[in-house]
């Protein structure tokens, strides 16, 4: 008994039975899901942006090699041409534009349709098919009483002693209508909460490994953020070793002279304190970064689709559960969006 | 994997990241460790040319191998998105979301088919009105 006690109250306004279940009862958790999966399909894209510059900056880091390997295409650039675009004319003659566009068009496709998905299931969750379906039912049960009360007119014309059809109709109007907003409402919560149960269903199967392939880009992503950062550490940390080595010398070169009989000022040859902090910036921005999993995200959110799908077709985990892996997505995906601008700004600083 | 093989599979893609990645790690450790050592020259005595120039060297060389994990993560996600794992979710979310805009439509039909009888009584009142008006007529 427990056990069912504590199914039934997962979802609380689910009624009874599973079946009874009524769209609008996953209105909440679907939504919350939504929100996650936008906002992590936001970090994904800021990512990808980062790879669509890498792409570039490795195809201009090429042509600083090969000068002669940038060129544009025959008929480009000229007075009277359509286009004007640079490429790389590799050895073997084969030619990529200099800036490639989307490095991953196909996985920024598959995400914005799961964008859509959740918009979809948002919308069936949401939709209020009620109120119309209740419009509707007034307003035919209305006419059937304009039409009774035209044929009663119509008997009274042909004083066919006929029985009075508007009052019956009347009568029965207002229930009908009831019962048919009742039943076509029910009829329609069911189409929803089927069409919701087949397309988590579906969806649950394919999600964990696009979920790995997001995870992946993103780990991609920051992977280049993060080798901008490891560059400016270690430009950094050369700094400072060529800083030592220079007080070393100097502290050297005072020796000698005081040694030589030469004016001892009491000071020791220091260095710079600007090296030591740009060292400390420089190794605080690194280390942000290699603290970041940037595919966490993307897992959780695979977690989180798991459990809806498991509270729409069989309600068995909390949505207390459910709602702190959601929480999980979106502090992950605002945490790194945050690091990611501040990573920006540290690496420009370099 | 550069050219993105479509029979490559997310598992053998990740494998072939991870072991190349693995490689350039090791390389970096290595140029570590010889950092280590000038750093520990360095601080005692001044570098002489011989060894600024080798510190040169072995910045440049960490930045082959940070330009060579980058086009690495690049490759990787070029393959990924050929691979078939991406063409089977396309068709599973596309048709997803077909299916659920499909219910939505048939949902909405819903009150549109309440919506139609309703203009059907309506015309047949109609009819049965300009009946009524024909008949003194007919009688």
């Amino acid at each position: 008994m427990r056990i069912v006690w504590r199914r039934l109250c997962v979802i609380a306004p689910c009624a009874v039975l599973l079946g009874a279940c009524a769209a609008s009862d996953f209105s909440k958790p679907v939504t919350d899901f939504s929100d996650a999966a936008k906002k992590a399909a936001t970090s994904l894209t800021d990512y990808e942006k980062t790879l669509d510059q890498a792409a570039v900056d490795a195809n201009i880091s090429y042509a600083l090699g090969h000068p002669s390997a940038l060129r544009y295409p025959r008929g480009d650039c000229i007075q009277g041409a359509k286009r004007c675009r640079l490429i790389i004319r590799g050895e073997g003659g084969n030619e990529i534009n200099l800036d490639p566009g989307p490095v991953d068009p196909r996985i920024r496709g598959a995400m914005a349709a799961v964008v859509s998905y959740v918009d979809n299931l948002k919308a069936i969750v949401t939709a209020d098919n009620a109120a119309a379906i209740k419009s509707a039912s007034d307003a035919a049960a209305a006419s059937a009483i304009n039409f009774a009360k035209a044929v009663d007119g119509y008997n009274a014309q042909k004083r066919s002693g006929a029985e009075k059809l508007e009052p019956q109709v009347s009568a029965l109007a207002a229930p009908v209508s009831a019962a048919l907003t009742y039943g076509l409402t029910q009829y329609a919560e069911t189409i929803k909460v089927q069409a919701l149960r087949r397309a988590t269903t579906a969806m649950n199967q394919a999600m964990p490994e696009f979920m790995t392939i997001a995870g992946t880009v993103a780990d991609s992503g920051l992977t280049s953020k993060r080798n901008q950062l490891a560059s400016a550490f270690d430009n950094a940390n050369s700094a400072f070793i060529e800083g030592v080595s220079a007080v070393a010398a100097a502290r050297t070169k005072k020796k000698e002279k005081t040694d030589k009989g030469g004016d001892d000022d009491g000071t020791l040859p220091e260095i710079d304190r600007g090296k030591i902090v740009a060292f400390q910036n420089a190794a605080q921005a690194y280390d942000a970064s290699l603290q970041l999993n940037a595919s966490q995200i993307f897992s959780d959110l695979a977690e989180a689709h798991d459990n809806l799908t498991k509270a729409i077709n069989e309600p068995e985990i909390s949505l207390d559960e459910f709602a702190a892996i959601l929480q999980r997505v979106v502090e992950g995906a605002s945490k790194l969006n945050d690091i990611s601008k501040s990573l920006q700004t540290a690496s420009t600083k370099k | 994997m550069a050219e993105g093989n479509k029979n490559n599979t997310i598992k053998s893609i990740l494998k072939l990241r991870d072991e190349a990645r693995l490689e350039i790690y090791d390389k970096a450790r290595q140029l570590d460790d010889q950092l280590e050592t000038l750093k520990d020259i360095g601080y005692s005595r001044p570098l002489n040319n011989a060894e600024t120039a080798l510190l040169k060297k072995i910045n440049a060389a960490k930045g082959s191998l940070y330009s060579a994990e980058n086009e690495l993560v690049l490759m990787t996600v070029v393959a990924l998105d050929k691979s078939a794992e991406v063409t089977r979710f396309i068709n599973v979310v596309n048709a997803t979301n077909k299916d659920l805009k499909s219910k939505l439509n048939d949902v909405g039909a819903i009150a549109e088919k309440i919506k139609k009888l309703d203009a059907l009584l309506q015309k047949v009142t109609a009819v049965v009105t300009g009946l009524t008006k024909l008949l003194p007529l007919l009688a």
